[in-house]
């Protein structure tokens, strides 16, 4: 990576919390630009394109996902969703409009960072080819030869269960919503069928052989989808 | 006693009958004159009398005796056919006749006039009960005074009215006829000395603002009779509609006071749960402020765990008086999904890993739990709610054993703690909103969680309910449904 640093634009029209973000991320060696209202944010989007965008949902003049919709008709950069709990509706809204991933508030440092690594790892790998092989945890998954491994033990999967292995690996660190597993593993009309997805998840998970009450591999987002550890 | 006689005023048919019955009488003795005993044939024409005033009363019944005196003269005593009488017998049995067709006719329609009258009183009496009854188990002013209104009419067969000043009715003669009642608490309109015009009669309902007017359908007045029944009629409903009066102030004031108890509890729970964090978390900034580079780099980092402890105390609690509110107002909705139970008694499990500090919790979980059609965020903050509650009244180290089980259509989870349990008489108060364990010393919590709890299962139609173990510590049991999945319709 080049000597220029990471650009974060910070979209929240509340002040503490832009402090807190702006601190953090720029003790962490990222460059901080921010935005208080929608016509700000859309103003920077266009004049000094960011790396990766944290966007409040609830903003004074506008809502966050209008932001989304707009962004999505000319750029891929990473949005992660910031909103509160209670608020899974909107997570979900704004994850199939093309946000990347979301922080429920209040949100630690930690997290925060984690969730810009994964953002910024996808934008970054999506420039380049597709690896042949995915690993993290123990679980290999080996996309020339369709091969499934946990700790060097070779696992069988159904083809739909290696399909949803596959999309999450796909998104891997990445909340995946429900809609939107449904759509990439069973197609277009699926979504009116959600307990497909439970039952084939839980099928999953008992043959990775992981525990859902201390997951190794894939983590329950209640109310939002699914999540691949990486 | 007064006795209605309510026949009297239909008389020509009366007499018509009178006549007809004595003419029967003639026809049936007639041809047997010969054969009978004079005596006899003086029965048919009493029979005769006795059914008239049976029908027609006293009036009718001296016409019939008369007409049987006559007909008895010209058709049975000798000479036949005259009313000259030769015996001096015939004579006798004549009178005897005449008197005792009188005496028999008075007699017997006053017994009739009493039946009638006990009949009105026992139809005004049922008529009455049955309004009355019917009031009884009526709630609201709305319901009442439909309930009074149809019962008026069906007794009077007229239209009831029932007025209160914010009505108008649509003609100005009754709606002054009823307002002059309501001013001076007198009945006025049809057959009384005030606007006599007015097609209603209005009685005005004691106390209560309200006046009575009934409108005859058919007829030109009502008889006093009818007026009076009208006035029990009104003292009935007047009676029911102040009772709601009471009921609503009684129900009213209810309402304002639990909403104070509740306001009270809110208040103290917020300035106790609230300030005791934010003391703890302020003290610990302002020491870093105040002292940074005396305080050792481990002594600041204990310092800023316990904040952001109180921190995440503090979010819990915000997030439970949301949750209480949306509760109580009723505007909780669910967003049912498919889960596992694993999978959210594992997010449970992470959201307390710091609460519980160490308090090992062993699972029994059954293996090939059903998924359950819940709204996932709720349960889960149900299990938080009640393994913190495990953490408050355990001590450190203690365990806490969570299983989960499924049979017959029913999923239950127990969570099991070694604490101080439920103290014996509050296994039902604990889940009321703003009740803390008596020996939560000090005050443990807001007494939000379990009330959540509660509120969450019956969202769901499912159970809560806490008990003792018999080694100590406390026992919870949740229930929820389990519905059947939808069929898959895709093979695997």
């Amino acid at each position: 990576m080049s000597d220029l640093k990471t650009h974060i634009l910070i979209v929240d029209d509340e002040p503490q919390i832009r402090k807190f973000l702006r601190t953090t991320l720029t003790s962490h060696d990222y460059q901080v630009s921010e935005a208080e209202k929608a016509a700000d944010a859309l103003k920077a989007l266009t004049v000094h394109p960011p790396d990766v965008m944290l966007l409040d949902l609830g903003l004074p003049d506008g809502d966050g996902l209008d932001i989304i919709k707009e962004l999505r008709g000319w750029s891929q950069l990473p949005v992660i969703v910031l909103s509160a709990r209670g608020q899974e509706q909107d997570k979900v809204t704004a994850l199939e409009l093309g946000a990347d991933d979301y922080l429920t508030k209040p949100f630690g440092a930690g997290e925060l960072l984690a969730r810009i690594n994964v953002a910024l790892r996808h934008s970054r790998a999506g420039n380049q080819p597709q690896q042949s092989c995915f690993e993290a945890a123990g679980l290999k998954v080996d996309f020339a030869s369709r091969q499934v491994t946990i700790d060097n033990q070779e696992v069988h999967l159904t083809p739909t269960e290696y399909k949803l292995l596959c999309t999450m690996v796909k998104y891997a660190g990445k909340v995946v919503t429900h809609g939107q597993l449904l759509r990439e593993v069973w197609g277009k009309h699926s979504t009116e069928q959600g307990h497909y997805l439970r039952i084939y998840m839980q099928h999953l998970r008992q043959k990775l052989g992981d525990d859902a009450l201390n997951p190794r591999f894939l983590i329950t987002e209640t109310g939002v989808g699914y999540r691949l550890k990486s | 006693m007064q006795v209605p006689d309510t026949h009297q005023a239909s008389s020509t048919k009366a007499y018509v009958f009178a006549l007809i019955a004595c003419a029967v009488a003639t026809a049936l003795a007639l041809p047997l004159r010969d054969y009978l005993n004079p005596a006899n044939a003086v029965m048919f024409y009493l029979l005769g009398v006795i059914l008239t005033a049976a029908r027609y009363g006293r009036r009718a019944s001296i016409a019939a005796s008369g007409f049987a005196f006559l007909a008895y003269n010209f058709f049975f005593t000798e000479p036949y056919y005259t009313f000259y009488v030769n015996d001096y017998k015939d004579v006798l049995t004549l009178l005897l006749l005449l008197v005792s067709g009188i005496v028999a006719g008075a007699q017997t329609s006053k017994l009739q006039a009493e039946r009638n009258f006990f009949r009105t009183k026992e139809h005004n009496t049922s008529v009455l009960y049955a309004m009355s009854n019917e009031l009884t188990a009526t709630r609201g002013r709305e319901h009442i005074i439909a309930t009074i209104s149809r019962h008026v009419e069906e007794a009077f067969s007229a239209q009831a009215i029932v007025w209160s000043p914010s009505t108008k009715l649509a003609e100005l003669r009754e709606e002054q006829a009823a307002h002059w009642a309501y001013e001076h608490q007198q009945p006025s309109g049809l057959g009384t000395t005030t606007l006599p015009g007015a097609q209603a009669y209005y009685v005005p309902l004691a106390g209560t603002g309200y006046v009575l007017g009934v409108m005859p359908r058919a007829r030109q007045g009502f008889t006093a009779d009818e007026r009076d029944m009208i006035h029990t009629f009104a003292n009935l409903a007047a009676s029911a509609l102040e009772r709601t009066d009471i009921a609503e102030v009684a129900e009213k004031t209810k309402v304002e006071a639990e909403g104070e108890k509740l306001r009270n509890a809110l208040l103290s729970a917020v300035s106790h749960d609230f300030r005791t964090p934010l003391a703890s978390i302020k003290g610990v900034i302002s020491s870093m402020l105040m002292e940074d580079d005396r305080l050792q780099p481990d002594d600041k980092k204990e310092l800023l765990t316990s904040a952001h402890g109180e921190v995440a105390r503090l979010e819990r609690i915000v997030s439970n008086l949301l949750e209480v509110t949306l509760l109580e107002s009723g505007k909780l909705k669910l967003k049912k999904d498919y889960y596992f139970l694993p999978e959210l008694v594992g997010n449970a499990l992470k959201q307390t890993e710091a609460t519980l500090q160490g308090r090992p919790v062993h699972c029994h979980l059954q293996p090939d739990l059903p998924a359950l059609q819940v709204d996932g965020l709720l349960i889960e903050q149900v299990l938080v709610n009640l393994l913190e509650n495990a953490a408050k009244y355990t001590p450190d180290g203690s365990p806490i054993t969570l299983r989960c089980d499924a049979y017959g259509g029913q999923a239950k989870i127990i969570i099991e703690d070694e604490g101080t349990g439920i103290p014996v008489g509050e296994e039902e108060k604990i889940f009321d909103a703003f009740h803390t364990a008596a020996t939560a010393q000090p005050r443990k919590g807001s007494g939000l969680g379990l009330a959540i709890c509660r509120g969450i299962l019956q969202a769901h139609g499912g159970s809560i309910k806490g008990e003792n173990r018999a080694e100590g510590g406390a026992v919870f049991t949740i229930t929820l449904p389990v519905g059947a999945l939808p069929a898959m319709t895709e093979a695997a």
